[in-house]
C-alpha cells in the first residue's frame, strides 16, 4: 500500500476517515483524548460513539477537564456529544446521502437519515460549528462475522460522507484483540490507515467524480492473489445498488494480479453487473482481454 | 496431463512432417488440403506468408482455406497455441473435422527449449478437437536431439506415402517428464544485483518495481516484470518448498528475475496447459508470464525448481497494446 495513504491518526486534514489500528485500552484513551482535543480546538462538534468501555473512559476525561457533554445529540450548542453505537447511523441508510427507506420525520427526512454522518455534519455546521469530528472504538462492532459484515457496508458510507461533507473520522480497532486479519477486513473500506492494515483500499470518490446511476469507487494498493478474496468480499457488501455498472477507477491500484481481475468479474457475476475499471494499466488491459472475462470491462485515463 | 495415444478413437492427430525446404513441403502437403476441401473439413493453413500464399494457389478452391501467415520471427510458441485456440473455436472446429498444416518457424537451440513445450503441449490442449493437426519442420534446421522430442510428441509421422502410426510417441510422459531439467539460466552464473530469501509476494514486487525503474525499463516492461515476479513467489510460497529465493540481475538494460524453491517443481507443460474454468479463483498466472514475456526458462534440478525470465524495454509493450 501507498504512504500516501498512511497517516496518523491526530493532526490529519478535516474530511479523513482513518483507520487506526490500536493495541490496547490505554493506547486509545491516550490517541482519542487527543483527537477530540483537537477537534474541539479547531471549533468541530465531537461525536464519541459510544458503547465500549474505552468510549466511556473517553468522554469522562472530557467531563472531567470541564468539557460540556450532552448524551444525545440536540439541535443548539453542545460540543461534545455522545451516541450509542448504533449501526444504522454508520449506514446512513441506503446511500451516502443519507436517503433510506426509514419513515420521514416532520422536516421530511427519515429518522435515518436524521442520523446518517452527512445529516449530522450539517447540522453542526447550522450550529456554527466547523464540521463534525466522529471518534470510535468499534472493536466489539466488527468482532462476530455477521456485525463485521453490516460494519463494512455500512463503512463505505461513512467513507463516502468525509468526501462531500465536513466529517472527520477515526475509527479505531484494537488489533491485539481482533488480529491482523479481521483488521484487514474492515480496513480496506477506509480512505485512509495509520499503518499497512490492508494491501488495498476500496476508496470512495468525490461526488463530482462519479457518473449518474452508476456506482463509482475507487481501488488503490494492490490486490493479489492473498486479498483477492478480500476484495470480492468488499465488493459484495459495499455495492448495494449497482445501477447496471460499477466503476472503478484503478489510477492508483499499483497492482493487480490475475486473482484480483477474476474475483471482479465473479463479484460482477453475483451482483448481476458489469464492473468498468477506468485508468487500468495496458497490461491489465491486456489481462482482462486474455483472461476472456465478461463481465469485467477496462479502459485506460482517458 | 492428460494424453490421447494416437489410436481409435482419439479425436486429435497430430501429425509432423519433415521436409526438405518449402517446395518439398508444398508437395507434401497440398493433395492434403485438397482432400480435405473435398471432405468439408474446416482447413487451416499457418506459416511463411509465401509458403500460405502457395497453398491458396495450388489447391482448387483456395477461397476455403483459413490462412495465417505469421513470419518465422513472429511466432512465439505460447501465444501461437492461445491464438491458435481462439481461431479453432471460431471456426467451429469443435464439431467440424478440421485439418491444419503448420508450417514451424526456423528452430534455434535456445528457442527449442520452449518450442518442444508446445509440441507437447498440444497434444493436451488441442486433444478436445476433431483435428488432424500437421506440424512441419524444415530438416535442414533441425537437429538430432530436436527430431527425437518431435517423434516423442507426434502420434503421427507424414511422408510422400500418407501418414503412419508413430510407435516413439508411446513414450511420451516419460519423455517430457525431462522437459524441465535444463541447464541453468546463463545469468546465473554471474553474482545477482540483489537477493531475498523468503519474501512475499509484495515484498518482491516492490524490489523488482523498483530495480526495474531504475535500469530505466518502460512502464510496460516494469509491470511486465511486476506481474511474473509476483506470481513466481505466489507460486513458489504456495506450492513449492522453503526458502523461496528471489534473485534479480541488471545488465545492458535488461532485468532478470530468478525465483527458487528446494520443491519438485510444477508440471512439465506449465503454462502451455488448458485454462482452469472462470469460476476458479486463481492459476492463471504461468500462463499469463508465458504469453507476456518472450524469455521464460525453468529448470529442475537436485537443488530444486527455478524460474527466470527477463524483461527489457518493450517487454509486454506489444500484447499490452
Amino acid at each position: 500500500m501507498s504512504s500516501r495513504f498512511q497517516v496518523p491518526a491526530v493532526a490529519v486534514p478535516p474530511q479523513t476517515h482513518v483507520c487506526w489500528a490500536f493495541r490496547g485500552a490505554r493506547e486509545f484513551a491516550h490517541v482519542a483524548e487527543r483527537y477530540t482535543r483537537e477537534g474541539l480546538d479547531r471549533h468541530e462538534r465531537v461525536l464519541v460513539l459510544d458503547g465500549q468501555d474505552t468510549a466511556r473512559g473517553l468522554v469522562a476525561t472530557m467531563r472531567a477537564a470541564g468539557r460540556t457533554v450532552l448524551p444525545t445529540q440536540v439541535r443548539g450548542e453542545p460540543v461534545l456529544v455522545t451516541l450509542s453505537w448504533a449501526p444504522d447511523l454508520r449506514a446512513g441508510g441506503a446511500s451516502a446521502d443519507g436517503a433510506s427507506a426509514g419513515g420521514p420525520s416532520a422536516d421530511g427526512a427519515s429518522a435515518d437519515a436524521r442520523r446518517s454522518p452527512r445529516h449530522l455534519a450539517a447540522e453542526a455546521v447550522a450550529d456554527g460549528f466547523a464540521g463534525l469530528r466522529i471518534v470510535t472504538d468499534a472493536t466489539e462492532v466488527v468482532r462476530s462475522r455477521e456485525r463485521r459484515e453490516r460494519f463494512v457496508a455500512a463503512e463505505h458510507v461513512m467513507d463516502a460522507a468525509t468526501v462531500t461533507a465536513p466529517v472527520t473520522i477515526l475509527c479505531g480497532f484494537d488489533v491485539d484483540e481482533l488480529g491482523p486479519a479481521t483488521v484487514a477486513e474492515v480496513a480496506c473500506v477506509h480512505s485512509f490507515t495509520t499503518e499497512p492494515l490492508s494491501p488495498f483500499l476500496f476508496r470512495a470518490l468525490p461526488q463530482e467524480r462519479t457518473v449518474a446511476r452508476e456506482r463509482t469507487v475507487a481501488l488503490a494498493g494492490e490486490v493479489d492473489s492473498a486479498s483477492a478474496g478480500d476484495l470480492y468480499r468488499a465488493v459484495l457488501r459495499v455495492v448495494t445498488d449497482t445501477g447496471g455498472t460499477i466503476r472503478i477507477d484503478v489510477s492508483e491500484a499499483h497492482f493487480m494480479s490475475h486473482a484480483a481481475l477474476l474475483a471482479l468479474d465473479r463479484a460482477a457475476r453475483a451482483l448481476d453487473c458489469t464492473v468498468r475499471l477506468d485508468a487500468a494499466s495496458p497490461v491489465t488491459r491486456w489481462m482482462v482481454r486474455f483472461l476472456e472475462l465478461d463481465r469485467v470491462v477496462a479502459a485506460g485515463t482517458p | 496431463m492428460s494424453l490421447h495415444d494416437g489410436g481409435p478413437g482419439a479425436v486429435l492427430r497430430h501429425e509432423l512432417v519433415l521436409h526438405d525446404g518449402p517446395a518439398d513441403l508444398l508437395d507434401l502437403v497440398v493433395s492434403y488440403v485438397a482432400e480435405g476441401e473435398a471432405d468439408d473439413d474446416v482447413v487451416v493453413v499457418q506459416g511463411e506468408p509465401t509458403f500460405v500464399d502457395a497453398v491458396v494457389r495450388a489447391v482448387p478452391d483456395g477461397s476455403r482455406v483459413h490462412t495465417v501467415a505469421a513470419p518465422s520471427g513472429a511466432r512465439h510458441p505460447a501465444r501461437d497455441l492461445h491464438r491458435f485456440l481462439i481461431l479453432l473455436n471460431d471456426l467451429g472446429a469443435g464439431v467440424r473435422p478440421t485439418r491444419v498444416v503448420n508450417q514451424m518457424p526456423t528452430m534455434t537451440a535456445a528457442g527449442w527449449r520452449e518450442w518442444r513445450r508446445y509440441e507437447a503441449a498440444v497434444n493436451v490442449t488441442l486433444a478436445p478437437f476433431p483435428i488432424r493437426g500437421t506440424c512441419a519442420y524444415d530438416s535442414r534446421s533441425v537437429s538430432d536431439g530436436m527430431v527425437e522430442d518431435l517423434l516423442a510428441t507426434h502420434s503421427h509421422v507424414r511422408t510422400a506415402q500418407g501418414p503412419d502410426l508413430n510407435a516413439a510417441f508411446a513414450g511420451f510422459d516419460d519423455h517430457v517428464a525431462g522437459y524441465l531439467r535444463s541447464a541453468p539460466h546463463p545469468r546465473a552464473f554471474s553474482e545477482p544485483t540483489l537477493s531475498l530469501t523468503e519474501p512475499t509476494a509484495a515484498q518482491a514486487r516492490a524490489t523488482v518495481r523498483q530495480l526495474g525503474t531504475r535500469a530505466g525499463l518502460d512502464a510496460s516492461a516494469v509491470e511486465a516484470s511486476v506481474l511474473a515476479t509476483s506470481e513466481a513467489v505466489a507460486n513458489g510460497r504456495l506450492h513449492g518448498s522453503p526458502p523461496v529465493v528471489l534473485r534479480a540481475w541488471v545488465a545492458s538494460g535488461r532485468v532478470t528475475v530468478a525465483v527458487s524453491d528446494t520443491g519438485t517443481g510444477p508440471d512439465p507443460l506449465v503454462g502451455l496447459l488448458p485454462q482452469p474454468s472462470r469460476e476458479a479463483e486463481s492459476g492463471r498466472g504461468m500462463a499469463i508470464v508465458h504469453h507476456l514475456l518472450d524469455d521464460v526458462h525453468h529448470r529442475v534440478s537436485a537443488d530444486g525448481y527455478t524460474i527466470t525470465f527477463s524483461v527489457s524495454c518493450g517487454t509486454g509493450a506489444a500484447e499490452a497494446s
